[in-house]
């Protein structure tokens, strides 16, 4: 009964509280006040802290037609990379899954979908190689695996309904206790 | 790293809170008691997110004239997977290995047997070195950037001792055996034991 949750929706969330307790320092709540800052912290020095709604959900269509299982998206989402090499730390077997060209091809798609300000500086070097084969690399993916995604589909993505309750998080959580039943199941 | 947990508790106001809304009182009440504590085989509890359920309250006028609730609620955990590549910092080293913290969490260790391999500790400086090749020397230092994987977790019942005494045990055995407990190893209810020897793994200063 976990539900495993992206870098970024705790960090919308820990956001939106400050915004409400903001200058209420509370001896009671020292435990909450202390884990609410180191986290804030830590993830505001991590890809996450600039990704949007919106990016996540073109990023995780994007990425449908790799087949990936839903810990390796959470992961290219949470940890954003920018090498191959750490593509090969995130998904399983990456070599014999996938060719290096798919593997490029992803890379793109992130850069896409999760821009970042460091991006600037390395976009000079890499001018448009991609741009034609990629498409029809993705066409092909897509042909031989859409059986395969439209059985694991289910599973793995229902998790990402959690981002449809993004308004959630921003209400008192007094007026959440009868709509949140069995909404995320 | 991290998940949402539902959780099932009996929680008990305070008449002095009550001048809070009742739902506000029984967040921060569930907020001081798992807020940065460790709930063992489930992981460092963060926040509560939201309140599922709450049954309907009992004021028992004996006692202190609590206001009781079963409170059924989604907490968010810090857990991460074992495999799941995580980002941290270099906060200590030493021959056994290296510590490293995420800020809210500290006890991750890396041991010695799961550094890059060809690392070798230098005394003088306490410091872990990479041999990387023959002229190329890069240094595990503190405060850097480090990337790490889940190898194992360990989660440890801290709870309070649960061995029953015989009854009329003499006051000074007991003493006793707490200050043993107490003088012994530090207990750490949830450690993670990170790797750092695949490719790609180590100090992000490395791979950039």
């Amino acid at each position: 009964n976990n539900i495993i949750v992206l870098d970024y929706e705790l960090y919308s969330f820990l956001q939106s509280k400050d915004i409400k307790k903001k200058g209420k320092f509370n001896k009671f709540q020292q435990g909450l006040s202390t884990i609410e800052y180191e986290v804030n912290k830590y993830l505001s020095n991590m890809p996450s802290s600039t990704q949007t709604p919106e990016q996540i959900d073109n990023v995780i269509n994007a990425l449908k037609p790799y087949a990936l299982t839903m810990t390796e998206v959470f992961q290219l989402i949470n940890l954003r990379p920018k090498a191959l090499i750490d593509l090969t730390l995130i998904i399983e077997e990456c070599e014999s899954r996938f060719t290096e060209e798919n593997l490029e091809d992803l890379l793109t798609i992130i850069k896409e979908q999760l821009p970042r300000d460091d991006d600037d500086e390395e976009d000079e070097e890499e001018d448009g190689e991609d741009g034609e084969d990629g498409e029809e690399e993705e066409e092909e993916e897509e042909e031989e695996e859409e059986e395969e995604e439209e059985n694991n589909e289910e599973q793995e993505y229902d998790e990402m309904d959690m981002l449809v309750d993004e308004s959630s998080y921003k209400k008192d959580a007094e007026d959440d206790i009868d709509g949140e039943a069995g909404d995320d199941d | 790293m991290f998940m949402v947990t539902t959780i099932k508790d009996t929680v008990k106001i305070l008449p002095r809170y009550f001048y809070k809304n009742r739902n506000e009182a029984i967040i921060d009440e569930i907020n001081h008691k798992y807020s940065n504590k460790v709930l063992h085989n489930v992981g460092l509890c963060i926040e509560l997110l939201d309140l599922i359920e709450v049954s309907d309250g009992i004021v028992l006028p004996c006692k202190d004239g609590s206001y009781t609730v079963k409170v059924t609620f989604k907490m968010i955990v810090f857990r991460p997977f074992i495999g799941e590549t995580l980002i941290g910092k270099v906060s200590n080293s030493s021959e056994k290995g290296i510590k490293v913290s995420m800020g809210f969490f500290d006890d991750i260790t890396i041991p010695a047997s799961q550094l890059t391999p060809d690392t070798t500790f230098d005394k003088t400086q306490n410091v872990w070195i990479w041999n990387f090749n023959e002229t190329d020397k890069l240094y595990i230092d503190k405060n850097e950037e480090i990337r790490f994987q889940v190898l194992t977790e360990l989660f440890v019942d801290t709870g309070p001792m649960s061995k029953k005494k015989p009854f009329g045990q003499d006051p000074q055995e007991s003493t006793k055996q707490l200050n043993e407990s107490a003088e012994s190893e530090l207990v750490v209810p949830y450690s993670i034991i990170g790797t750092i020897t695949q490719q790609g793994l180590g100090l992000t200063s490395w791979w950039e």
